[in-house]
């Protein structure tokens, strides 16, 4: 069966005559874009046919050499489940922002339109193609591909804000490939033949601190890429500054990369050697913090699509917990354990894709309509764009998880996969449940808020600017992009029970196991003794809208009929569009009693650290006294400073002296205990 | 509810009534609370008894009862009654923060206990009293380190002999008569010393808030 | 699920539907009650009489045939706000093990699925008064959103302690345990659940000090500001009606006695008894709430996340007994 690959390579053939194409025909932009369209919509669609029947179950693992010229530069194609699983992931989104790209790059006409769609239709392929490599060589080749192309889109704006997050983002890009450069060399140097072949990879057998080395490299390494929590800082600030479909396809798909990297290396390409129940509790740790700070930071945005991009980060945090899950299921030895937690993981993988492609599609509507993104000078919309409005409700309530929309199906077996954890196993597996499930409460409310915020703010109440009074609806191409992806979100949501057995099977394909997660209608989480069925939910809540919509029938009477008139009540003063609460304002008491945790961003910034080091004047300049400067002041310096701290241990307070009692007997039990 | 499970019940009840103990405002109430607290621990003490059939802790029990229950909370009680300008109140740290260090110091608790394999303990299902009976004894330093009255400090080390007691109870059941009543009637005179010094102090500096008594600092 | 015959799943959705209309027509009561127990406690005479109680009836009805006027820029979703509202609400008191153990709905009561709805209509809520443009609407929205922020850590975690003691997240299962063996092995870690969920289920009935209901133009119910007529009562009546449901959902967790074990084939008056119960304990919550409630004094909205992280602390500390097997 190499037809799905050949056809794989068909789809690349697509996107690189797209690409070229818009290269060709710089002279005249219209016919670049509808090229870039066009052949990015069909490279999809040929994807997805490529992936599918790998996806389905109807043909195995693929595998297939490429000889080069040299020896090492044999191209190794494998396509199993999971990268079959993210070659759809990638296509449907693709093929959505290339119809969507239609009518949405006119706006960019004599601003480069055809460099975009090179950069935008080569950063497909190299992240379609990324997916099935099984050659080192290969694979860091189309990662910084991936990379590079990114950029050239970040700064495509060429605005001196644009250029500074490339910057930022070439730098984080880079160091993080380096780190996956390393561990990828470390693993080179354990495989019996020497081969950068990842099948020759999977048979390597490494000490345990060095597969951790491995591992944590790997970790970190992807994890710029996916945007974790220290190693944030660049991800609002380069995703916001491409074009809308590229935000969406960056936000939606490529930090998807770093997750899948992440499990790639833990669990395949480790997959030979023991896995810690540490790295599980890792992973779900970063997890866990960057989902809450994600979406706290997000709440503080007025900028549209900087705060979907903090919600990138959130998003990926509870991918990251059901990767962590997953992890630690395979560290106990419990197959089940981990696909459920896989499960979660990739379900909210394609979600996160469906739903941030759409909000960031809609996001590029506004733009296109207001010429704005500060959510501040939008307002009334939904009566202007009725369509675009009905489209990013969806998504709002897709993202805050409400039932029984997708994002809210894959939260649930994410939760059950934690609770699992909670009931049994160690200590500390059972601590490290219920704290990942509180923050993934906060994060749900919190993330509620902050679309409510989104929502109202931009499409509710009356216009806030002359722009927003005069926006117009966009073209159907761009209606028809954001629809097919809305589509997929009640789809994956209400007919859960139809997609979980696909589903199931990847996250199976990760765990060695092939699990049951929906029994008929019912989804089961099979660790534990309960049920969700979307499709319950939705008959019960539109079975029970019947009630209050007969109370207003039958109370019908004499009454008037309804209107719409004149302006909200203020005090008896007259309204002005300034009362409107703003984007600002409707999170300042929530910015007051979280005000610890915004003051923790600065710290996490890389620029700040980062300047400070350059600016820093290199010491030994000419006529410095080495010795006298710097040594023995410095030697001075240190006593003094040192008895100044000892000063500070001698209180004279009892209750400091008893707690270094406490610290002490903390120290000891701690040593106890390992 | 089988045996085994009543003493586990009992010193959950401990951890609620001396954190109760250390959060409330008025000097008085922590007096009644520590009376109930250590009533609680005088049951624990006849549970453990039946459970490990253990006489000595009958006896036990009832000395402990007369000293805690009656004697400790008198003498404490008689002494902040002395001190006629309205004590000090309040913690450093607001209550809710000692609730949540609380919980903390209960897991880390059971953190450590999860490593000592004793038959006895583990026959019984007893880890959790064990768990209890640490966690007591840090939850007495933290009311030592929070509270800002250093009467109030004294229900510290109360506390923090309870959950001695505890484990005494539990690891040592079997130690002769003499010995726990050295041990029980030790904490009547050592509180009895304390509140005298704090008296002293309330004499020569006419404060108790231990912000203030910090003369030794150099 | 898929074996039921089509008698028993009859009888299942004849059973929802009677939870829910029963909810429904009562929680105008409920509130009723707890404004007669504040207006006496204010020394005030109330609405009249032992019919006072039905106060909010009246109003409701009142306003059900008043013409609805909303401002000129709201839009679809102030409109269809009221609508969602109740459906949501109703949806949950179907599924609830109310009347009888294992519902047959088993499929929508799960504990994440339950709070994940409360989300819905306070989604709903909020993004109502964001669309009537009004600036008090617009505070009151962000003020729901912020308690709700700050009640679903503590809401979630004391009912995670309970879900791990019964193991499993199905409110079923839930029920179950507490009114076989209340609390399992560790009734001290379940106190202090139950003391801690009492705490948010307070929070989330909107009293005082979270909420001021006499001055609902300002504050937590400041999304009513610009309904009128129809869809005020429409609101309210929602509005009601969750609070008697979230006081349900507590009930079913940790107060489940008086409800039949017999499963959907009950009889007619062991269904009527447990339904007596059922509203019984109901009006024993919203009494010991309204009591509760008017012994407080109002605070400043800024400083709500001071007590409720008190509220956290005790689920926390239920936690770590349960952690620790107490």
């Amino acid at each position: 069966m190499d037809n799905s690959l050949d056809m794989l390579l068909n789809a690349a053939l697509a996107y690189g005559i797209g690409a070229l194409l818009s290269l060709i025909l710089n002279k005249s932009e219209t016919l670049s874009i509808y090229a870039t369209g066009f052949f990015g919509a069909l490279g999809g669609i040929l994807g997805i046919a490529a992936a599918w029947p790998v996806l389905t179950g109807a043909s195995d693992t693929l595998y297939k050499a490429y000889s080069g010229l040299l020896p090492f530069t044999t191209m190794y194609v494998r396509m199993d489940m999971f990268s079959a699983f993210m070659i759809v992931v990638i296509s449907v989104l693709a093929v959505a922002a290339s119809v969507y790209s239609f009518s949405y790059m006119q706006e960019y006409k004599g601003k480069g339109a055809w460099g975009m769609g090179f950069f935008m239709n080569v950063f497909i392929m190299s992240m379609v193609a990324l997916m099935v490599m099984d050659n080192a060589f290969y694979f860091v080749v189309f990662f910084e591909l991936m990379s590079l192309s990114s950029y050239f889109l970040v700064i495509s704006d060429q605005t001196e804000e644009a250029e500074r997050a490339g910057n930022l983002y070439l730098i984080m890009a880079h160091s993080g490939c380096a780190m996956i450069m390393i561990a990828l060399f470390l693993l080179f140097l354990h495989t019996p033949n020497y081969s950068l072949n990842f099948e020759d990879f999977r048979k390597a057998q490494l000490s345990a601190p060095m597969a951790s080395v491995v591992f944590l490299l790997a970790f970190f390494g992807f994890g710029a890429k996916a945007g974790i929590l220290p190693l944030h800082a660049w991800l609002p600030r380069a995703h916001p500054a491409a074009p809308s479909h590229t935000s969406a396809m960056m936000s939606g798909v490529m930090v998807k990369i770093g997750v899948f990297g992440i499990i790639k290396v833990g669990v395949d390409l480790l997959g030979a050697n023991e896995l810690p129940l540490w790295w599980g509790l890792t992973v779900l740790g970063f997890g866990a913090v960057s989902s809450v700070m994600g979406v706290l930071y997000a709440l503080a945005e007025h900028d549209l699509k900087r705060l979907l991009a903090y919600h990138t980060i959130e998003n990926v945090g509870i991918i990251l917990m059901g990767v962590g899950v997953g992890m630690i299921g395979l560290s106990q030895h419990n197959p089940l354990l981990a696909a459920l937690g896989f499960l979660g993981a990739i379900y909210h993988l394609v979600n996160h894709a469906l739903f941030k492609g759409l909000l960031f599609l809609g996001a590029g509507a506004i733009i296109h309509s207001v010429h704005t993104k500060d959510m501040d000078k939008m307002g009334g919309l939904a009566r202007h764009m009725p369509y675009t409005a009905v489209l990013f409700l969806i998504g709002c309530m897709a993202i805050s998880a409400l039932p029984p929309l997708n994002g809210f199906v894959s939260e649930w077996y994410t939760y059950q996969g934690l609770f699992t954890i909670s009931a049994g196993g160690s200590g500390s597996m059972r601590l490290a449940g219920p704290m990942a499930i509180v923050m993934l409460a906060i994060t749900g409310a919190l993330a509620a808020m902050c679309f409510v915020k989104v929502y109202g703010v931009s499409f509710c109440g009356q216009a806030r600017s002359q722009q927003a009074d005069h926006a117009r609806e966009v073209p159907r191409t761009m209606l028809l992009g954001m629809g097919a992806l809305a589509l997929l979100c009640i789809l994956l949501g209400v007919g859960a029970a139809c997609f979980v057995p696909m589903f199931s099977k990847v996250a199976g394909s990760l765990a060695s196991c092939t699990p049951t997660f929906a029994e008929g209608s019912l989804l089961v989480p099979a660790t534990v003794q309960t049920s969700l069925s979307p499709a319950l939910i939705i008959v019960l809540i539109l079975g029970c809208a019947i009630c209050p919509l007969l109370i207003h029938n039958l109370t019908k009477g004499q009454r008037l009929p309804f209107r719409r008139q004149d302006a909200p009540w203020a005090c008896g003063y007259l309204y002005e569009q300034k009362m409107a609460p703003s984007a600002g304002g409707f999170t300042q008491s929530l910015r007051y009693m979280f005000s610890g945790l915004y003051q923790m961003r600065h710290s996490f910034d890389p620029r700040i650290w980062m300047s400070r080091k350059i600016d820093k004047p290199i010491p030994g300049g000419p006529g410095d006294s080495v010795w006298g400067d710097h040594v023995i002041s410095r030697l001075l310096n240190f006593v003094h400073g040192a008895s100044r701290q000892m000063q500070k241990i001698q209180q004279g307070d009892l209750r400091v002296y008893c707690s270094y009692i406490v610290t002490i007997v903390i120290i000891l039990l701690v040593f106890t205990m390992s | 509810m089988q045996n085994v499970s009543i003493i586990n019940f009992l010193s959950g009840l401990l951890v609620i009534t001396s954190l109760m103990v250390v959060i409330s405002k008025k000097t008085a109430t922590s007096v009644l609370l520590y009376a109930a607290q250590s009533f609680v621990l005088v049951l624990v003490f006849l549970a453990i008894g039946k459970v490990l059939v253990s006489p000595e802790l009958y006896t036990w029990g009832v000395t402990a009862l007369i000293t805690k229950v009656i004697l400790v909370p008198y003498i404490i009680y008689r002494s902040f009654d002395k001190f006629d300008s309205s004590p000090i109140e309040g913690t450093i740290i607001q209550p809710k923060l000692v609730v949540a260090i609380t919980a903390v110091i209960v897991v880390l608790s059971y953190f450590v206990v999860n490593n000592i394999h004793l038959n006895v303990i583990e026959e019984n299902h007893l880890k959790p009293a064990l768990t209890v009976s640490l966690g007591h004894f840090m939850i007495g330093l933290t009311c030592i380190i929070t509270q800002r009255n250093i009467l109030k400090q004294v229900f510290g080390y109360c506390i923090m002999e309870n959950g001695a007691h505890l484990t005494l109870a539990l690891l040592a059941n079997k130690a002769p008569h003499l010995v726990e009543i050295g041990i029980t009637t030790d904490a009547v005179f050592a509180v009895i010393i304390m509140t005298y010094v704090v008296r002293r102090i309330y004499e020569s500096v006419h404060t108790l808030d231990a912000n203030d008594l910090t003369t030794l600092k150099g | 699920m898929l074996t039921v015959n089509f008698a028993s799943c009859f009888s299942a959705i004849l059973l929802a539907i009677v939870q829910a209309l029963f909810l429904l027509l009562l929680a105008p009561v409920l509130s009723g009650i707890a404004r007669k127990i504040r207006a006496k406690m204010h020394s005030r005479q109330g609405p009249l009489g032992v019919a006072g109680i039905l106060q909010d009836y009246r109003d409701i009805l009142k306003l059900l045939q008043r013409q609805e006027v909303t401002p000129a820029h709201s839009g679809l979703v102030f409109r269809a706000t009221p609508y969602v509202l109740i459906a949501t609400m109703l949806t949950v008191a179907a599924t609830l093990p109310m009347l009888v153990q294992n519902t047959a709905l088993a499929g929508a009561s799960d504990l994440i699925t339950l709070i994940y709805l409360f989300a819905l209509f306070r989604f709903f809520f909020a993004l109502s008064g964001l669309d009537s443009g009004s600036a008090f609407a617009g505070m009151g929205a962000s003020r729901e959103l912020v308690l709700g922020v700050l009640v679903e850590p503590v809401l979630i975690l004391s009912l995670l302690v309970t879900a791990l003691i019964a193991g499993s997240t199905s409110i079923n299962a839930m029920s179950g345990l507490a009114l076989t063996d209340w609390g399992g092995k560790m009734p001290i870690a379940a106190i202090l659940a139950f003391v801690a969920c009492g705490f948010a289920v307070f929070v989330e009935m909107g009293k005082i000090p979270f909420d001021y209901p006499e001055a609902e133009q300002e504050l937590q119910e400041g999304p009513l500001t610009e309904y009128s007529g129809v869809g005020l009562a429409l609101v309210k009546w929602g509005i009601y009606l969750k609070q008697a449901v979230i006081a349900s959902l507590f009930l079913c967790v940790f107060v489940p006695f008086g409800s039949t074990t017999a499963g959907d084939n009950a009889g007619f008056f062991y269904l009527l008894f447990s339904l007596i119960v059922f509203a019984v304990k109901l009006v024993i919550v919203y009494t010991l709430a309204s009591l509760y409630e008017n012994s407080l004094a109002r605070g400043r909205f800024l400083l709500t996340s001071r007590v409720t992280w008190m509220g956290f602390g005790i689920a926390a500390l239920s936690f770590a007994f349960y952690f620790s097997g107490i």
